[in-house]
Parts: structure tokens; C-alpha cells; sequence
């Protein structure tokens, strides 16, 4: 029996690579891991940084992204319960984290090391499948970004995140910047495409809120 | 009972003390007290943004929702 408390082996089967695996599988996989708890905004890896374990979210959610000198910073990717960063690390030379991870709130993480992952690979065949799907959606995830980022307006990608978070149903509070980081962008050039769409009738600010005045006129702006 | 403002969001660590935003408020809402800034005048603030864009530390933020 791993040492783990009874909650980690309950809450490991939400994880989804793990979802579809027995008893006695995930009891293999638990004695080879351990939990560690992140406070809200602590940084949870760097880029760069070797011989890095593979994360799985218990609880929490997790923000993956790119910082560059000046640092400014590119997210790549928000994960909530359940999901699994870090994977690529296993399978790359040397091992060297693609990306940088911080806790946006309170979180609760799986940790196994690369190595040890590998053997499990190998112990447990279901778990290849489930490997693969889960990098080929995060390439997916990732040729959307690129092709955002290198195709598509500042303007265009505002427009994206507006509609995408318009009305959601667990709302967030904002800040331009936060923006800025999602989009790709800087928090100047978020602000004029802003002021662009408030004068083209689009949107409409008023004290703490973004109002969509145009929905139609929103998703044109998206694939103009 | 008065309804709580929301205001901008300042960061005293990541201020330094240059008093732009004080000097660019249109509705005068900002002061400079013991070289940082204070929104003194709440009911003042409409919550434009010039005192974010001005801000050359990114020491004051504004929230938003979205929809």
C-alpha cells in the first residue's frame, strides 16, 4: 500500500490519464509519486530548468507559460483538476522543462519523476494511449496559439478572448495586463484595441465591467 | 447604505513615488500622501484608466468583468 492519505488515492482517479485505469494500477502509480501543495501565484517550475517530474492537478488550477528577458510573458495554457503538464519532459533530452508553471490559486499536485513514469509506461499499457491523446490535444492547443499569435491582430485576439469569457460561468475579475499575458500581447496595444472596439460601438466599459454591446459584430472582428 | 466603489488597484511596493497619475487624474480623485498615491476622493474617480496607462512602474491596475 502507498502512504499516501485515502483522499490522494481517491482524487488521482480524477485524473484524467488515470481515469480509465484498475485498482491495482493506480496503486503502482501512487507508490510512485508524492503530493505537494502550492500556495496561490508560487511558481511551480521554470523553463529551462533539467530533470524536471511530470504534474498532475488534484486540485487548483495551474498557469503554464513563456517569460522572455524584458519579461513579458505568454500563457499557453490555463489547467484545471485533473490535468497533466510537464508531460513532454519525459519523452525530451535531458529532460528540461518546455515552460514555466506558477499556482494561480491554492493547489494540490501528483508528482512523479521522469524516470519513473517511464517504467510505469512500460508496466501499464493503457497508459500510452492515454499519453498520446493527451499530448496530441496540447499540440492542437498549441498550433491554435502559434497561428493566434503569428496570424491573427492584437484586435482580432481581444476579440477572441472577449467572446470566449463573455458571460462565463465562473466569472473572473481582469486587469489588462492579465490580458495582455492570455493574448500574446502588451498591455499598451490591449488598450488601444480596446479603445478601438469601444469606438466601433463594439464593447462598452463602464466602472469594473466589459460589456458586449455587438455579439455579431465581435466574432466578424475575430476572423477579420 | 452607500454601495461600495469599486476603485483602481494601487501597488505601493511597485509605486515610486513619481506622482504622475496624481498630476494626470481628470477627476482629481488621486493625492500624493508620504510620496505615494491615495485615491482621496473616491466619488471623484470614473474609473477611466488614464491612471493605469500613465503609470510608468504598472503600480495601478484596473478590474474588469467580462459581459
Amino acid at each position: 500500500m502507498s502512504n499516501h492519505p485515502p483522499q490522494v488515492a481517491t482524487r488521482i482517479k480524477s485524473i484524467k490519464l488515470f481515469s480509465h485505469l484498475n485498482d491495482a494500477d493506480l496503486e503502482m502509480i501512487l507508490r510512485r509519486s508524492n503530493v505537494i501543495n502550492k500556495g496561490e501565484g508560487a511558481e511551480i517550475l521554470c523553463a529551462g530548468d533539467a530533470d524536471t517530474p511530470v504534474y498532475f492537478i488534484l486540485s487548483g488550477s495551474v498557469r503554464v507559460f513563456r517569460i522572455n528577458p524584458d519579461g513579458r510573458e505568454q500563457t499557453l495554457i490555463q489547467l484545471g483538476q485533473g490535468e497533466v503538464f510537464n508531460l513532454p519532459t519525459v519523452f525530451l533530452k535531458e529532460g528540461k522543462a518546455p515552460a514555466s508553471a506558477a499556482a494561480l490559486v491554492d493547489s494540490s499536485l501528483l508528482v512523479i519523476k521522469g524516470e519513473d513514469l517511464r517504467t510505469l509506461i512500460t508496466t501499464i499499457p493503457a497508459l500510452n494511449l492515454a499519453i498520446l491523446s493527451d499530448l496530441s490535444a496540447k499540440l492542437e492547443h498549441l498550433t491554435e496559439v502559434v497561428h493566434d499569435i503569428s496570424l491573427r491582430s492584437v484586435r482580432s485576439r481581444l476579440a477572441r478572448f472577449l467572446h470566449t469569457h463573455n458571460s462565463a460561468p465562473s466569472p473572473s475579475f481582469w486587469t489588462q495586463d492579465q490580458i495582455a499575458r492570455q493574448i500574446g500581447s502588451t498591455r499598451e496595444a490591449v488598450n488601444r484595441a480596446m479603445r478601438e472596439l469601444i469606438q466601433d460601438g463594439i464593447i462598452r466599459t463602464e466602472r469594473q465591467r466589459i460589456i458586449i454591446l455587438d455579439p455579431a459584430l465581435l466574432e466578424a472582428e475575430i476572423e477579420a | 447604505m452607500e454601495e461600495s466603489l469599486a476603485l483602481p488597484i494601487i501597488h505601493p511596493k511597485l509605486c515610486d513615488g513619481c506622482g504622475l497619475c496624481a498630476e494626470e487624474c481628470p477627476g482629481e480623485a488621486v493625492e500624493m500622501i508620504a510620496q505615494k498615491p491615495q485615491i482621496t476622493k473616491p466619488a471623484d474617480c470614473t474609473y477611466c484608466g488614464v491612471c493605469e496607462e500613465i503609470c510608468p512602474r504598472s503600480a495601478i491596475e484596473l478590474l474588469y468583468q467580462i459581459g
